[in-house]
């Protein structure tokens, strides 16, 4: 097997763990959560460790959260957040999540460019389509999943252009002409299209990767034809070793036949990774863990995610078959809970949806989980993968204390910061 | 119950490149730079070190005035990320945002500054802005609303806001380990807002601000926007130059204030100053004449034109403007109506005129040694003109620290400053009052 080069790893930070109610720990700091000294710590941590990037989800409701689902989502705003953590870290990529669906692409392209210019070249963006909040933006129902996305497409070929509407050399500060930026290296956009209407340009120079490192997840077809044309990386739910190959490999030559180079995109499976020094230990902390999972909010989060009622089933009982009906707006998540619920008991998909949503979640000593680690990579299932903290601060910290540095030592992680953008250390597109 | 506070309130406008237009072209300008980090963080700091109550971010949604080469209040630094940053290099200061309420919704604007005023613990502020002067380009319109719908939206959009601000009480957080609640969900409401312009069912997904809502500042001066101000604002900031028409206008907030049934003095006034100082009153005059040539009076005669809508063709620069010229040009602003006093009434010259606008945009110019600056600034805040002022620094580093540096520590000295920072909220230094939880 021809050697590669190292993974790309990024954290998913969720102030109060991956694992659904792991903020029940003792030594977690859910009196924090929402402040800013928890988040910094959080991602200090993984910049001690090298990592390439954290990562902010959002949703655009609350019905998580209401639903008792506590992995607190949006308890982080993502733009007042990575501004923040900008100003107390110095190397590591910062990447948040904005929704195409209920912005603008003035107000993304403008906040992004900003956060970009003052972090000195280390932010990403989540490009997302909004699959529930339409009742906080005025509508009676979501849009249909192909409009979201060709409104997404149309969206980052706005933002793209935008951020390009500066030249490089645009400001030229000559004092004796009394001239900042020269007017000719600014230039409209005038963008016509099926959503929008941006006559451009931005009002803010160019940033400073020229553009912000585009980050999307999404598995069906019209996420995948999105993610292929404009993402730099791609965050994805793979379970299966083979499946994950497959996956990566039709990937990649979506990405080459779109005329981009394979390697400048970076697929990214998400896992959760319960580390111990010993297996026993390792497996003290899942039992823990799993004993902090309420089964009265896990049903809840089972009737949101499968849309099925289950009131009259035992947790030993299955979902009957017949409840769980496919159809055009299911997402991929729930097929594969749907195959998983057909095999298992409601309490064991209970479990199984605290821990995983869609992920791969391993329990095992450092050596153990970064042998598998490296297997998918060597393998090309992968090129790296985002690291979900099984919980804040005790998982996460034997995440980043005992697996990553298995890695370094393995020679398949940095052990120093390299370049200066984040776009450089990820080997991606430069602009 | 508020009241006037004994100390005035000092905030500072966050123009990187100087309040004067054109003043980057000093030789010690940090021009180079704008749009960075480390220029707005050692302006917030300077201003933290001075104890000011915080610093403000205008905004603006398009390049026409950087493509006039006027980059006095360009929106360089975006307002929500841009203070998202400080709040990471500051500890006490406030920190003060414009967005618009023409471009972007509800949930977001409210997600956002909650998200900051929970990072910062409470020292965030939104500057409510409809976007007079453009962006509309950037967001699919052919024109700007009117000014009548464009508060009309505004009034709306606050009070969603607000809403979604209060949708969690204040005793919503249980983190209860043991039962596994974290949040009691009974106590998060949804908003279920209908109106004209929104429809919000709610709730937001993130807990009350600490400070219930974070500092609502306003600066509008037609009666739509005194209107707004009054019935919702915690601040308002204004362009004042004449001490007859500040007190009108000053009485007129307070009556608007009572008129929606708060107190009259609920609402802080802070019109926007630019002090240029230094020790002595000749030195103060020599650094004014020095910005003064860098104004580009070409320009300068244009930018003049743009915004008071008054043809000055055929014009030198020392001569007067007549009366007849004001008439029929669209007069559409308070601002119209100063720059017309101005010119007929105080008898400037259109270089005069260039220069006054090219610094003050409206607001007061005050000329002079630290104590007569002091003194001028001292005597509104006793005759209950204004609370305190905006400090509009006229050129960026040196005009900002003779007023951070001279100005501010002498009004300290003489007792109507503040020389430490409370260690409360933003709301609290104001001397404002938290809404209450529902």
């Amino acid at each position: 097997m021809e050697p590669r080069g190292q993974m790309v790893l990024t954290m998913f930070m969720l102030a109060f763990g991956y694992q659904n109610d792991a903020w029940r720990a003792p030594d977690s700091r859910a009196e924090e959560v929402g402040g800013l000294d928890m988040i910094a710590d959080m991602t200090l941590a993984a910049e001690r460790a090298k990592l390439h990037a954290v990562f902010f989800a959002d949703s655009a409701d609350g019905n998580p959260l209401l639903g008792g689902d506590n992995r607190g989502v949006t308890i982080y705003e993502p733009v007042a957040t990575l501004g923040a953590l900008a100003a107390k870290t110095r190397h590591i990529g910062l990447i948040g999540t904005a929704s195409t669906t209920f912005s603008e692409p003035y107000t993304v392209a403008r906040q992004f460019a900003t956060l970009d210019n003052l972090s000195g070249g280390r932010i990403g963006w989540n490009v997302v389509t909004s699959f529930t909040g339409a009742r906080n933006y005025g509508l009676e129902e979501m849009p249909e999943p192909a409009a979201r996305y060709r409104r997404a497409g149309e969206f980052v070929d706005v933002t793209n252009q935008l951020w390009d509407s500066w030249d490089r050399d645009a400001i030229i500060a000559d004092r004796e002409r009394g001239l900042w930026a020269d007017p000719d290296r600014i230039r409209r956009i005038n963008h016509r299209g099926e959503h929008f209407t941006v006559e451009g340009p931005l009002n803010i120079p160019r940033p400073a990767q020229g553009r912000p490192l585009i980050v999307q997840a999404g598995q069906s077809e019209a996420g995948i034809s999105l993610g292929s044309s404009v993402a730099d990386v791609i965050y994805t739910m793979q379970s299966d070793l083979e499946r994950s190959k497959a996956f990566y490999r039709d990937y990649k030559e979506r990405v080459e036949a779109k005329g981009r180079l394979a390697d400048h995109v970076k697929l990214l499976p998400g896992i959760m990774p319960i580390v111990g020094r010993t297996q026993q230990e390792a497996q003290e902390l899942s039992d823990e863990l799993a004993s902090y999972i309420r089964i009265d909010s896990g049903r809840r989060t089972v009737e949101k995610m499968m849309d099925v009622k289950i009131d009259d089933l035992e947790v030993t009982d299955r979902i009957p078959p017949e409840r769980m009906v496919d159809g055009p707006t299911r997402m991929d998540r729930w097929r594969v809970y749907r195959d998983y619920a057909l095999e298992h008991t409601l309490g064991e998909l209970i479990t199984e949806l605290s821990r995983a949503m869609g992920h791969r979640w391993m329990v095992g000593t450092p050596g153990a989980i970064a042998e598998n680690l490296i297997e998918w990579f060597d393998g090309r299932a992968c090129d790296g993968f985002n690291l979900n903290p099984p919980s804040v601060p005790g998982g996460m910290n034997a995440m980043l204390e005992l697996l990553v540095p298995e890695l370094q030592e393995r020679g398949y992680f940095q052990q120093e910061y390299t370049g200066s953008t984040l776009r450089e250390r990820m080997g991606v597109q430069q602009f | 119950m508020s009241s006037r506070p004994e100390k005035m309130i000092l905030t500072m406008f966050m123009l990187t490149s100087g309040f004067q237009i054109d003043s980057w072209r000093a030789p010690g300008s940090r021009s180079e730079e704008l749009a960075r980090l480390p220029l707005m963080r050692d302006m917030a700091q300077a201003a933290e070190a001075a104890k000011l109550h915080a610093v403000f971010f205008g905004d603006s949604v398009d390049v026409v005035t950087i493509r006039d080469n006027n980059i006095r209040n360009t929106g360089l630094y975006e307002p929500i990320s841009s203070i998202g940053a400080l709040i990471g290099y500051t500890k006490n200061i406030g920190l003060v945002g414009s967005l618009s309420t023409s471009f972007t919704e509800p949930y977001n604007a409210a997600r956002q500054f909650a998200g900051l005023d929970l990072l910062s613990d409470g020292r965030v502020g939104w500057n409510i802005v409809t976007s007079l002067f453009g962006g509309f380009q950037n967001y699919g319109l052919d024109a700007m609303p009117d000014p009548k719908d464009r508060y009309r939206k505004a009034t709306e959009f606050v009070k969603v806001v607000t809403e979604l601000w209060d949708s969690w009480t204040d005793d919503t957080i249980l983190n209860d380990r043991a039962s596994g609640q974290w949040a009691d969900v009974e106590k998060i409401h949804d908003i279920n807002h209908a109106g004209e312009f929104f429809k919000v069912a709610g709730a937001l997904n993130m807990p009350r601000p600490p400070q219930g809502h974070p500092v609502l500042f306003q600066a509008g001066q037609s009666d739509p926007g005194v209107k707004l101000g009054g019935e919702t604002a915690d601040v308002i900031y204004t362009a004042q130059s004449n001490r007859e028409e500040a007190e009108n206008f000053t009485r007129r907030v307070r009556d608007s204030a009572a008129q929606a049934g708060r107190p009259r003095d609920a609402v802080k006034i802070l019109p926007g100053v630019v002090p240029i100082v230094a020790a002595t009153r000749a030195e103060a005059e020599e650094m004014s004449r020095e910005l003064a040539c860098y104004i580009d009076m070409e320009a300068g005669r244009r930018r003049y034109e743009n915004a008071s809508g008054v043809d000055t063709s055929g014009l030198e620069l020392d001569d007067l403007i007549p009366a007849e010229r004001f008439e029929g040009s669209r007069g559409n602003s308070s601002r119209w109506a100063i720059m017309r006093r101005m010119a007929v009434d105080e008898k400037m010259t259109l270089r005069e005129l260039i220069i006054g606008f090219a610094r003050s945009g409206g607001h007061r110019i005050l000329v002079g040694s630290v104590e007569e600056v002091a003194d001028e600034m001292i005597t509104w805040f006793e005759a209950g003109i204004s609370d305190g002022f905006n400090l509009d620094p006229p050129s960026v580093p040196e005009g900002m620290h003779a007023m951070l540096d001279l100005l501010v520590p002498h009004l300290q000295e003489r007792g109507y400053f503040q020389t430490e920072y409370s260690g409360g909220t933003l709301r609290e230094s104001m001397g404002l009052e938290r809404p209450a939880s529902r």
